[in-house]
């Protein structure tokens, strides 16, 4: 807690820099500032309040009371003419960690980009989005199922090749030093897990695109069941599929948008190419609507299946599926207020939460991917 | 399938790909234009030897627009991106130059051109602190210049040189195109100015910070924005202000751009007021029959002249 009290302290004094920096091109020093990087700082703060005394289920992480869900330091800058670097630092109330840092290319021919170091690994829609855009407080129940509440963030190297064809057909080959904790921990240093995705979107006219995307990672991991292998000769395998329609008239582009999107996911262990778990899959399903300039009204379905070997007790349920319901209030592109219901299907009980989320930005953040 | 069965696909695949590219490549220049007004130059100036697109249409606000994978498409095929500057693209074109893996058009690229360099005198530059409780300013000054057509005169000078470098083949039709061009907008420019000469004085309200190079040339005195500050919506005392300028300075006309967001505020305010709103494209584009950049202002002139010979 102290280390973040002190981390916080001097985000505070370098969030608070730039402003001086304005007055004058160079230190003291004789050292420019003229070439410091983009910094900015978002906050996510939440209320939750549930109907069960130990709220329970995947969705954990988010505990009743007011509390802060993260602040997320981002500087960004090139490096030089042939790469870009980008830095973020995520802060909660019980950890402080570096979830991204990495290096873009910007000169690579062929249509390729090339990106290294800890990134939001590209597996499908949810997952490479920042906290701080997701649409609901919550991440889907089997995204966090599979890749934690934060979504899989790894280390390593991916390429990337837009395919010069009259459509958006992006191919991303990956690989990764396999740290993560779920997934592929097969616990031997060295080890790596690979990826591999497709991403298509096709503009429908001025107003819409049609995005159809696929995503499969593999590589050693240790089963968490009870038959313990030996992790070089276990794999873990995910894939997913995902779909999304947005439309947003250039007419009304600021008042009236709708997004309709879903993803279904599925993991599971194999052995000399044999399954030797139950799958873990899961899907979701939501709508957003822009219904005026500053606000949105959204819902989302989720479900998820979880395998034998998951389950603690006999109590412990296979199934679980979640309703959601949310509306947003946006005042600006810096500031954003959600209210989110959401009724939990535990087998034979039911969790309701009510959440409100408070999102705001300073500074100059980069801008997001559609 | 093994890894080297995936991978020997991937790579057909791509080098079929990267062969196909090659060989459709046009002979004519690739212009990609971030708005439809700098679009229009890049056509009057290049003409035949260049294909021009703008990411943005006539009636988009160019604040806000969405960094569409389609985008990409368009800017990884590009030979140049003429782009407005003053960080009016600043929410968007970073990222989709740098995921359109074009290197010809990366910042500082011979690619890239930046049409606000042409200008020699930018509105609205902040002096001192600022900060975003001032609402959405720009540091670098008022980046509305376009509507100002002696601006457009200076850029498509900077779009013939800029094309005469990429393409030196064809730089006498360059010239030749530029001065033609240059030639028909002076004489427009005469011809607006004198039928617009009684406008010069007259008192306005705006929605947005965005006719204020119009007025400056037009000499238009405006006297309020309906936005309370740039890109925030006016609240009571800020409405309550503006209904009394209007009715002491006998304000007969607001100006909006048809992208402007929440215009039924405006549409309040001038039914209230007795004043008219004229609600004007803000690009080329912006209304069926504006194709190109000096129709836009045929139009506006006509809309304001129109709703002035009413007021009286």
């Amino acid at each position: 807690m102290k280390k973040s009290i002190w981390l916080l302290l001097l985000i505070g004094i370098v969030a608070g820099f730039p402003a001086h920096a304005q007055q004058s091109d160079s230190t003291i020093t004789g050292i420019s500032r003229a070439f410091n990087p983009a910094i900015s700082v978002n906050g996510l703060l939440y209320y939750m309040n549930s109907n069960l005394a130990e709220p329970s289920g995947v969705a954990d992480d988010i505990e009743p009371g007011i509390h802060l869900q993260e602040l997320e330091l981002a500087v960004t800058s090139n490096v030089d003419a042939y790469l870009k670097a980008d830095a973020t630092i995520s802060f909660t109330e019980k950890d402080v960690s570096v979830e991204n840092i990495y290096l873009t290319t910007i000169q690579l021919p062929l249509y390729l980009q090339a990106r290294i170091g800890k990134i939001n690994v590209p597996f499908g829609i949810q997952n490479p989005m920042h906290t701080h855009v997701w649409p609901f407080i919550e991440p889907p129940l089997i995204n966090e199922a599979i890749f934690g509440f934060e979504g899989w963030k790894d280390t390593g190297v991916a390429i990337s090749w837009l395919a010069p064809l009259p459509w958006y057909f992006n191919l991303t080959a990956a690989g990764f030093n396999g740290g993560e904790e779920t997934l592929f921990n097969s616990g031997h240093k060295g080890d790596m897990d690979g990826l591999v995705t497709v991403d298509n979107v096709i503009a429908i006219g001025n107003s819409s695109t049609l995005r159809l995307g696929g995503s499969y990672a593999w590589g050693p991991a240790a089963f968490e069941g009870d038959s313990i292998l030996e992790p070089k000769n276990l794999d873990s395998q995910v894939w997913g599929a995902d779909f999304q329609i947005k439309w947003r008239p250039p007419k009304l582009s600021r008042s009236r948008a709708l997004v309709l999107q879903a993803e279904y996911l599925e993991h599971k262990y194999f052995s000399a190419n044999q399954s030797i778990s139950d799958p873990e899959n899961g899907y979701y399903v939501m709508a957003l609507a822009q219904v005026s300039r500053f606000f949105w009204l959204q819902g989302r379905y989720d479900s998820l299946r979880r395998p034998d070997y998951q389950l603690e007790s006999d109590d412990d349920p296979r199934f679980q599926d979640r309703g959601s319901g949310a509306v947003a209030f946006v005042p600006t592109e810096f500031q954003a207020y959600k209210v989110q219901y959401s009724s939990l299907n535990l087998g034979g009980r039911t969790e309701q939460r009510v959440m409100v989320q408070v999102n705001f930005t300073i500074g100059s953040h980069p801008a997001h991917a559609y | 399938m093994n890894c080297k069965k995936i991978f020997g696909i991937l790579l057909s695949v791509f080098l079929a790909c990267a062969g196909f590219s090659t060989a459709s490549a046009a002979k004519k220049l690739n212009v990609v234009a971030t708005l439809p007004d700098l679009a229009s130059l890049a056509r009057a100036v290049g003409k035949d030897h260049v294909n021009v697109s703008s990411l943005a249409l006539g009636v988009q606000d160019p604040h806000y627009l969405e960094a569409k994978p389609s985008y990409e498409i368009t800017l990884s095929k590009a030979d140049l991106l003429i782009y407005n500057g003053l960080q009016l693209e600043v929410g968007w074109l970073p990222l989709l130059v740098q995921d359109s893996r074009n290197p010809k058009i990366v910042a500082g690229a011979k690619g890239s051109l930046n049409a606000s360099a042409a200008l020699d005198r930018i509105l609205e530059k902040p002096t001192g602190e600022i900060d975003r409780s001032m609402g959405d300013i720009h540091p670098e000054g008022n980046p509305h210049y376009l509507p100002d057509p002696r601006n457009g005169v200076k850029i498509a000078r900077l779009i013939r040189d800029k094309l005469s470098e990429l393409d030196p083949s064809n730089a006498d039709d360059y010239k030749k195109n530029y001065a033609a061009f240059e030639s028909m907008m002076n004489e427009k420019i005469r011809q607006w100015e004198s039928q617009a000469a009684s406008l010069k004085g007259m008192k306005v309200i705006t929605y947005h910070k965005e006719w204020e190079y119009f007025a400056d040339w037009l000499g238009l005195d405006i006297t309020g924005n309906v936005e309370e500050k740039p890109g925030i919506p006016p609240g009571p005392q800020h409405k309550q202000w503006l209904i009394d300028k209007i009715k002491s300075d006998k304000i007969k006309i607001i100006m909006a751009a048809n992208f402007d967001p929440s215009i039924s505020t405006a549409e309040k305010l001038a039914a209230d007021t007795g004043a008219t709103l004229l609600i004007l494209p803000g690009a080329t584009g912006g209304e069926p029959g504006i194709d190109d950049y000096p129709q836009l202002f045929d139009y506006i002139i006509a809309k304001l002249l129109a709703a002035e010979g009413a007021g009286k």
